[in-house]
């Protein structure tokens, strides 16, 4: 890059405070983190339990969403708008959420009213009655969610591009289906609860205004009696490559005036001696507004507004993915320009400027993320269910620094492979089935 | 603005932005553009020569314009045209409900519009507007205040004043008569219904009583809609919505738009959910609201407004609309105390602002056969 005249040097580099992380485990094997983290008067209490769709059995896909959808309606002492009320009163509100590896159950609100907050989330984890006017409601949105999820052309793409690369695994599953969503019963949802939330399996974390020692005594007393019953899910194997060549899914969504395209494989979990150089590839490659993929698509060629590219860390994988929506008569020029970058990264090697960039834009995105006690609550949330401590967030910075290009090079060869990238094209079928034919073999899906 | 400058050619901003660890972007709003930069503190005086580089003048050319030109549609295409529902309450709605041209045009303009902007009106625009008298810095973070006004005054200080100009009246008194259109909308599956209402001007008596009564209605599941009609009639399924939703708080210049969009069961027609949403909002004006209820409102009001405080970037983005729309940055703290000081009958007279006979709705429905 070409400095303008001028420009003035970087100033002294501040510390970014990294935040110290009380840690306990209660009798019953409930994880706790606190984290005090002083700004605005606010705290957040939130219960992360192993196991999300993963854990969903077989011929219930999305069960998981379900169960946490479910959650809020009322629990044996509380109405689902007594628990409304109650989180209102707090300054906040109750969520409840599954992703492919957890369930959540959050409280934010003022600091002050943590007690408050804490004996909500307690009482849905541990207590949820799933009353039958309850679930009715939910099953009811849940299929209005399905609806209009489907009308979009992204959900499509991320729906069809995790059965392509994810195959017979339950990761292959992001929502439920119309028929499962008929099957939730009240007696399935509270045999489910009983089954995947229990203190073993679970993390509560606090983070905000507070004093660690007395977030840890009222998380004793709203969690310190709880058991749990029968017996946990199974574990769950790692996903396998779904192996073969190249494949192009093309979803058909007439009229639609752009393809959302999705490409990628998958790769390798968190744990991985490479990831931390699998953090920069992705940013030189297509995580940042700078990559070579957005300077491509966007600056150069001007074929779609946001395009980009992410790594994913799942328990035991990751997946490597671009994605672009583009103008529909530009759809084969933009997947050829997608498959050129991959190969550019695996062959050959970032320059110096690329890896300064990427490592401060790294460094700088970790210190944005901290800013917040709910940004700090992720990054513990999400190290957790990947098996790493807290440790690492102080860790990253430094480890990145000593990634080579080298690194980069090779670890883009393990995930950047186009023989056996896994497409997903959503758009007017007819417009572009064709010009994908002649990037390997197509084959038509249902949306 | 993202084309570059003679000094600093296009790309060289974004590139020695994430260089220095941070981010940058636009956002056109109803009365004020903003131009954030997140980064590491360390950045700061570079970012600020960047700025002060590009508020001394663009390196407009035909190339440029074309290129932001390309951005801008497929930013429609992508937001617009293959949404299934357009640009709704944020471009439709406004046109429906507001008269004057400044307040009811859709902001990103349409392919015909686009195609028609000269070098000529972008560069009388720059020249008209970007100029440091109509502009307002504002710094959060992990700095000191005198090395920020002391950086300000070095980089700033010597661009030029612009001419004086006129602001437009934006006031529109309450429609007179409804509004209400109905339109098939080929992507959706699932029929919805935005609808707005002029709102008085910022430092109107009934202003905080409206944002409260945006969050009583339609915040959470405790709210009178969630309560009333996901629940209750359980005729909806999702609700958003409130007092001021594209700028926040109280910060805008003359009118706002109060918006309420409801996306709801197929099987109900948009005439039911008009009518249980006025209701609700009868309900309101006529009983007013318990104290009970009135204090949980506002304690969430609160504290999702530290919320949005906490990160740096949000901070500096309350303060610069603050100091740019109500002339000083010290207004942000006077929000506090003024819903703090919302009564049972201020939510009343705000509920009668929300009158059927001064409503624009639109209504979009998926196509017949579809289900």
């Amino acid at each position: 890059m070409n400095a303008p005249d001028g420009l003035p040097p970087l100033g002294e580099e501040r510390p970014v405070p990294m935040p110290e992380v009380a840690a306990s485990r209660l009798p019953n094997g409930l994880a706790v983190q606190v984290v005090p983290w002083r700004g605005v008067p606010l705290a957040s209490a939130r219960l992360v339990v192993r196991g999300g769709l993963s854990d969903d059995p077989s011929g219930r896909p999305g069960l998981a969403r379900l169960l946490a959808a479910a959650l809020r309606e009322g629990t044996a002492s509380r109405s689902g708008a007594d628990l409304a009320d109650l989180a209102q009163e707090a300054g906040g509100d109750l969520s409840a959420g599954a992703g492919p590896d957890s369930l959540t159950i959050g409280a934010y609100g003022l600091a002050a009213r943590l007690p408050l907050l804490l004996d909500l989330v307690a009482d849905v984890a541990r207590r949820a009655a799933f009353p039958a006017d309850g679930v009715a409601r939910a099953r009811h949105l849940a299929h209005e969610e399905l609806e209009t999820s489907e009308s979009e052309p992204s959900f499509l793409a991320v729906r069809a591009f995790a059965r392509e690369v994810y195959g017979t695994h339950p990761y292959a599953t992001i929502a439920p289906t119309a028929a499962s969503i008929d099957a939730v019963t009240p007696g399935l949802l509270a045999a489910e609860a009983r089954r995947r939330l229990r203190p073993e399996r679970a993390l509560l974390l606090v983070a905000g205004d507070v004093k660690p020692e007395e977030a840890i005594a009222a998380a004793g007393n709203a969690f310190g009696d709880w058991a749990a019953g029968g017996s946990a899910p199974p574990p769950v194997a790692a996903p396998a490559p779904t192996g073969g060549p190249r494949r192009i899914l093309v979803l058909d969504r007439p009229g639609s005036v752009q393809t959302n395209l999705m490409v990628g494989n998958l790769g390798f979990p968190r744990t991985d001696r490479d990831a931390r150089a699998l953090e920069l590839a992705m940013t030189i490659y297509g995580g940042s507004f700078t990559s070579r993929l957005v300077q491509n698509l966007r600056e150069d060629k001007g074929y779609t507004y946001s395009p980009g590219a992410a790594a994913s860390w799942l328990e035991g994988c990751g997946t490597v993915r671009s994605f672009a929506a583009v103008r529909t008569e530009v759809t084969g020029a933009a997947l050829n320009e997608v498959l050129y970058e991959m190969e550019r990264m695996a062959t050959t090697e970032a320059t110096d400027e690329e890896m300064d960039r990427a490592f401060r834009r790294e460094a700088g995105s970790l210190a944005i993320a901290l800013q917040t006690a709910a940004g700090v609550a992720d990054e513990l949330a999400r190290l957790w269910v990947l098996g790493l401590s807290p440790d690492e967030i102080a860790r990253f910075v430094p480890g990145l620094a000593e990634v080579t290009k080298g690194e980069v090079r090779r670890v883009s060869g393990r995930v950047f492979g186009t023989g056996s990238a896994r497409i997903v094209a959503v758009g007017d079928a007819a417009a572009i089935r064709s010009e994908l034919g002649t990037f390997g073999e197509v084959v038509e899906g249902e949306t | 603005m993202f084309e570059g400058t003679p000094n600093a050619p296009k790309g060289v901003f974004d590139r020695v932005c994430e260089a220095s660890g941070g981010s940058n972007n636009g956002q056109t709003r109803p009365d004020v553009t903003l131009y954030v930069v997140d980064a590491p503190s360390s950045a700061l005086e570079r970012i600020l020569f960047l700025e002060a580089d590009r508020m001394s003048g663009l390196a407009f050319g035909q190339e440029s314009l074309d290129n932001q030109r390309d951005v801008v549609k497929e930013e429609i295409l992508v937001n617009v045209r293959n949404d299934p529902y357009g640009l709704f309450e944020y471009g439709e709605l406004p046109q429906a409900l507001f008269t004057k041209w400044e307040n009811a045009h859709d902001g990103y303009g349409d392919f015909h519009d686009l195609d028609a902007a000269t070098l000529a009106d972008v560069e009388g625009f720059f020249s008209a507007f970007y100029r440091p008298d109509n502009a307002v810095l504002a710094v959060a973070g992990d700095v000191g205040a005198d090395e920020v006004f002391s950086l300000a005054e070095r980089r700033f200080g010597a661009i030029p004043r612009g001419a004086p100009y006129a602001r437009p009246d934006l006031h529109e008194p309450p429609r007179e008569a409804p509004v209400l259109l109905v339109q098939e909308a080929p992507l959706a599956r699932t029929p919805a219904v935005a609808m707005g209402w002029r709102m008085p001007e910022r430092t109107h008596a009934d202003a905080a009583g409206l944002l409260v009564l945006g969050e009583l209605l339609h915040n959470g599941r405790a709210s009178r809609l969630y309560r009333g009609l996901v629940e209750g009639r359980e005729i909806a399924t999702d609700l958003s919505g409130g007092f001021n939703p594209f700028q926040g708080g109280v910060w805008y210049d003359g009118t706002t738009l109060f918006l309420s969009r409801i996306g709801y069961r197929r099987e109900v027609s948009a005439e039911a959910v008009l009518a249980a949403f006025d209701e609700e909002v009868a309900r309101i004006a006529r009983d007013g609201v318990g104290e009970a209820e009135l204090a949980r409102v506002k304690t969430k009001v609160l504290a999702d407004t530290w919320a949005g405080l906490e990160p740096r970037l949000g901070l500096a983005i309350e303060l610069a609309q603050a100091a740019a729309i109500a002339g000083a940055p010290e207004a942000l703290l006077d929000l506090p105390r003024l819903v703090e000081a919302v009564s049972p009958g201020d939510l009343s007279r705000a509920a009668a602002w929300l009158a059927p006979e001064r409503r624009a709705a639109i209504v979009k429905v998926p196509p017949k056969g579809e289900a």
